[in-house]
């Protein structure tokens, strides 16, 4: 954190934080005290989700809320808010992205709508708010970004709707009211409220959320420098506070070198210490540490497969039609296989051994078509990308394949072209398998 | 809903398994182990045509009868299915089709093998089409009105004496809500269903159901899921009316639980032994994946005019969905969408689609549903607790009979166990919260393990017997452990109560059910949170008791944030129950 200055006032809180907090509390006071600029690129599979949620969003507006008054973006802060209010005071039926201010709060609603005339409302219109989920089910953030937006509506029309309504991604609607949520939402409200004071800053914790996060670059290292517990699998923020507070202990090392006695005095469940004892060994060795113990033989025998697109980048989500497929050749060098318009492509080398393995979603799904085309026994297709987020824990500075190696195998850059993904595909998987990357 | 999306839906389910499996095949043994899915060091200890016993010294699988499984040792590889699992889960009873005379006695490990039924669901789903067989069923799940009864039916008022009689073989009373159901089902709707609370005596008014429908001159069939459910829909049957002619097809190793009077055939030898003027007579037992495979796909000459369909809860939509090829224009459906729903791949679940029959009906049709209402299991309290969480509105309120509603918990003589409240074993409340003071465990609890084990000795030494209790925890870590301390309290005792996960436990009935909620880590809690704080499971949970339930688990528990606002609201759900505020109204 020495080369990081934190902000010495805390940013406005909006709906989002909500969302911060329940992935990580320092993710919330990083959202609160740090620049932008230190945000990590979003991986290329959120900003497809992103993409999509613009479009979903778009889809439902002009379908269900066709007169809605729209309020611009690109302008003030303030003339925002003045539009909003004159849309509520002209009752308006549905009003898009509005901007919902107070002191040291904001809100910008996905749509509020027009309940009906009141002759309480401050506006004379009472409105409540609703959100276009991109997701099937409704997430308790969701809600809580939704009771904040009520807060804001409360205080501008003078009346608090008791409820807010979702649209989700299957077009269903969803109202909900706010009042089963209320104990946790002042609960939230009360912990981001503490999280405003830069010396309420928890520390960064390593869990899954990390690999995706926008604060990953500045956290990841923070962690790797001050050999955190929590680069142990198994440690949750609970036991890592129980160490600190009750033992001062905040590094790996402590732990990897503790007696049993002194792992019992540190409360740690005697189930648990051959894992940690295992995972101080990888770490130290600079050997992949998994959740859970992968078989090393299955891994070295998967045959490495990498799809190259028209534009000849590979693996880019939404990218043009595949148009040949790179195969990982036991000796020689990846070989280079054309796939015809017709989904078809001479896959023999690797469709009788088992298994497959691919990097990420787009490319798994292209790998299953061309099996599925070729006809016969599919091998199992292995997602080298979902094997890494379900069993690594690792402090990776994200999912792509570039930083995967860049984290085992910082001598071996990742070109984006098919034979340099199949390369450091293997490299990633030989690690995963035992072999020495960077020590921790 | 289409047979399209159906179809878009198994083919995206059958994506999502099989890339969890090809993640799977990724882990070390002792990872599937510890996930519940492989045993080790197993060995022969017999050897029959076509079936091997097996034993090992732990079992902490989630193995059971009808799971397929690949056997391995050194280079030697078979499939079989375990029929029966035995000796405190230590010894497997397996079916295999291959010679074992000459297999090595091991060390074996044994995985749970990849099974796909999607073929066959997808060629069944291929062949409804308007007009074809089955449509009419499929359109009124997809939302278009059921048909009318059909023209050739008994006249009302033979219907009416039929259930009387029916009613009065049977030698006992009947409630209004299962006389309701029974009249209904006699009046031949082409879709109804029977939503079952537990202890309302579903399984009986489906066995009135079939003889009724069955003495009416129907071909009646019963389906379910299982073989065991199956299996015990037919006993049931049986034993209310012996005289009845019932048949189970199916393997003959898949038994378990049915009575032995009822024999289990081939679907070509259903009704050998019945002259063929009583082949209407006979009921046809068989499982529903079975039945597709019989029914739709192949001529088998037992087409049923009625099917009934058991824990049609529990029965994915997109198979369900095919039930109307069958070809039975009487479709009645038993089950209950408050307890275990079927399971769905991860990636899938969240899906419109990954409903159960039952669910789906009373999406498309509530009215074409009615529910039992009165409990003969579970005491005022436990009843209204689940009542109010589990089964608020929809008509007449859950309520006990009169003779179990005043039943109470005793245990005469017996000391408080140490360091436990009174009330654990007191006769009242029937439901009590044993905080749990650890914050650390995740999937195994040492103190909620010794306070258990504490409370089912107790019980043992003070005349309760293993029968009257069960222990009930979500994770098969706890579940062992929960065993090995019960066994080192009472070594002597060569049985023990049940002692397993929620899913083994449903139709159960006992006196006392303890659950070990386990978790207690907020880290660990918010991961499981949707699967933790189900409130079909806490449902199934409660109500197998009678008049005692003890939950233990941690306040952090409730403090854990989920990620999943239906797992927070399952969370406040189990607060108001633990908190004795059940029933207390959060939506207007």
């Amino acid at each position: 954190m020495d080369a990081v200055q934190p902000r010495s006032t805390p940013g406005v809180t909006a709906g989002h934080h909500f969302s911060s907090l329940q992935i990580c509390p320092h993710k919330a006071w990083s959202d609160y005290f740090l620049p932008g600029s230190l945000k990590a690129d979003p991986p290329g599979f959120l900003l497809a989700m992103q993409r999509e949620g613009i479009a979903h969003e778009e889809a439902i507006c002009q379908s269900l809320f066709p007169g809605a008054v729209r309020i611009p973006e690109r302008i003030s802060s303030d003339d925002r808010q003045r539009r909003t209010v004159d849309a509520m005071q002209a009752g308006a039926p549905a009003i898009l992205q509005a901007y919902l201010a107070a002191e040291g709060r904001v809100g910008i609603a996905d749509v509020l709508e027009l309940v009906g005339p009141s002759s309480e409302s401050a506006t004379g219109f009472l409105y409540r708010v609703g959100e276009f989920k991109r997701a099937q089910k409704l997430m308790v953030a969701h809600v809580l970004q939704a009771a904040w937006y009520t807060d804001l509506l409360g205080e501008i029309q003078g009346q608090t709707p008791t409820e807010a309504f979702f649209i989700l991604g299957d077009g269903s609607r969803i109202a909900v009211p706010l009042a089963e949520s209320s104990s946790i939402f002042s609960g939230q409200k009360s912990q981001l409220n503490a999280l405003r004071d830069p010396a309420a800053r928890p520390g960064p914790h390593l869990c899954k959320a990390c690999l995706s996060c926008p604060w990953r670059s500045v956290c990841i290292p923070e962690l790797i420098a001050t050999e955190h517990v929590s680069l142990l699998p198994g440690i949750s923020r609970a036991m890592a506070e129980r160490l600190r507070s009750t033992s001062g202990v905040t590094r790996w090392p402590v732990l990897a070198t503790a007696s049993d006695e002194q792992l019992l005095d540190y409360g740690i469940p005697s189930r648990d210490w051959p894992l940690i004892r295992s995972a101080a060994l990888c770490l130290s060795a600079g050997q992949a540490v998994t959740r859970q113990p992968l078989n090393h033989a299955t891994l070295r025998a998967l045959s490495a497969i990498s799809i190259e697109f028209g534009s000849g980048a590979s693996g880019a989500a939404g990218a043009p039609p595949p148009q040949a497929a790179w195969l990982e050749n036991d000796g020689a060098g990846p070989t280079r296989i054309e796939i015809a318009p017709d989904w078809t492509a001479d896959l023999s080398p690797v469709a009788g051994r088992t298994p497959i393995v691919v990097y990420g979603a787009t490319e798994l799904a292209i790998t299953h078509r061309l099996l599925r085309t070729a006809g016969g026994q599919s091998p199992h297709v292995v997602d080298l990308l979902a094997l890494i987020e379900n069993f690594v824990h690792a402090p990776l500075q994200g999912l792509e394949l570039a930083q995967v190696t860049e984290y085992t195998n910082p001598a071996l850059t990742c070109p984006a072209d098919g034979p340099g993904r199949v390369m450091a595909m293997r490299a990633v998987i030989n690690w995963l398998a035992g072999d020495r990357g960077v020590a921790a | 809903m289409d047979v399209a999306s159906l179809q878009d839906f198994l083919r995206r389910e059958r994506q999502a398994n099989r890339a969890e499996a090809a993640l799977t095949s990724m882990l070390a043994e002792e990872a599937l182990v510890d996930r519940g899915g492989c045993l080790v060091d197993l060995s022969i200890t017999r050897r029959q045509q076509g079936a091997l016993t097996l034993d090992c010294p732990v079992n902490e699988s989630r193995f059971r009868p009808g799971t397929r499984i690949d056997l391995s040792c050194e280079a030697v590889r078979l499939s079989g299915t375990i029929t029966d699992i035995t000796e405190r889960g230590l010894r497997l009873h397996v079916r295999v089709e291959r010679r074992v005379d000459s297999l090595p006695s091991g060390p074996w490990t044994a995985r749970e093998s990849e099974t796909d039924l999607s073929f066959l669901v997808s060629q069944c789903l291929a062949r409804l089409q308007p007009g074809a067989p089955g449509w009419s069923f499929f359109s009124t799940l997809a939302g278009g009105e059921p048909l009318n009864r059909p023209a050739a039916v008994p006249p009302t008022s033979a219907t009416a004496a039929i259930v009387d009689q029916v009613i009065a073989d049977v030698g006992r009373s009947i409630d209004s809500s299962q006389w309701m159901v029974l009249d209904r089902c006699a009046n031949l709707p082409s879709v109804f269903g029977i939503q079952g609370p537990p202890g309302t005596g579903k399984t009986m008014v489906l066995a009135l159901t079939a003889e009724t429908l069955a003495r009416m001159g129907r071909r009646v069939m019963v389906v379910a899921p299982t073989h065991q459910a199956v299996n015990n829909a037919l006993s049931a049957i049986h034993s209310f009316f012996p005289g009845r002619p019932l048949v189970k097809v199916g393997d003959e190793l898949r038994r378990e639980s049915l009575d032995d009077a009822i024999p289990c055939r081939p679907v070509r030898e259903a009704t050998q032994g019945l002259p063929p003027r009583r082949h209407q007579d006979l009921i046809v037992g068989m499982t529903f994946v079975s039945g597709l495979h019989n029914q739709a796909l192949r001529s088998s000459g037992l087409v049923p005019n009625a099917l009934l369909i058991d824990e049609a809860g529990q029965l994915p939509l997109v198979q369900g969905a095919c039930a109307g090829l069958f070809g039975a224009g009487v479709t009645l459906l038993f089950g209950d969408d408050a307890q275990l729903p079927p399971v769905f791949a991860a990636d899938v679940v969240e899906d419109p689609l990954a409903v159960s029959l039952f669910q789906r009906l009373r999406q498309a049709h509530p009215s074409l549903i009615a529910r039992l209402n009165t409990t003969y299991r579970m005491n005022a309290e436990l009843c209204r607790i689940t009542a109010a969480e589990f089964y608020p509105g929809g008509g007449e309120p859950l309520m006990p009979c009169p003779s179990v509603a005043g039943k109470r918990f005793y245990l005469p003589g017996a000391g408080i166990p140490e360091g436990l409240p009174a009330t654990v074993i007191s006769p009242e409340p029937s439901l009590v919260w044993l905080p749990t003071p650890d914050i650390h465990s995740r999937q195994a609890n040492e103190w909620e393990a010794d306070a258990i084990a504490r409370v089912v000795a107790t019980c043992l030494r003070h005349g309760k017997s293993v029968r009257d209790m069960a222990v009930v925890t979500p994770f098969r870590k706890q579940a062992a452990l929960i065993r090995r301390r019960i066994q080192g309290l009472l070594p002597a005792n060569a049985d023990l109560p049940i002692v397993d996960t929620v899913e083994r436990v449903q139709g159960l009935t006992v006196d006392l059910v303890a659950i070990s909620l386990a978790a207690s880590d907020p880290d660990f809690v918010s991961e499981v949170a949707g699967f933790l704080f189900s409130p079909n499971r806490l449902n199934v949970a409660i109500s197998r008791a009678r008049t005692k339930v003890i939950v233990a688990c941690s306040p952090t528990l409730l403090e854990a944030m989920p990620a999943d606002y239906a797992a927070f609201l399952g969370r406040e759900s189990l607060r108001r129950v633990l908190t004795g505020r059940a029933g207390t109204p959060v939506r207007a």
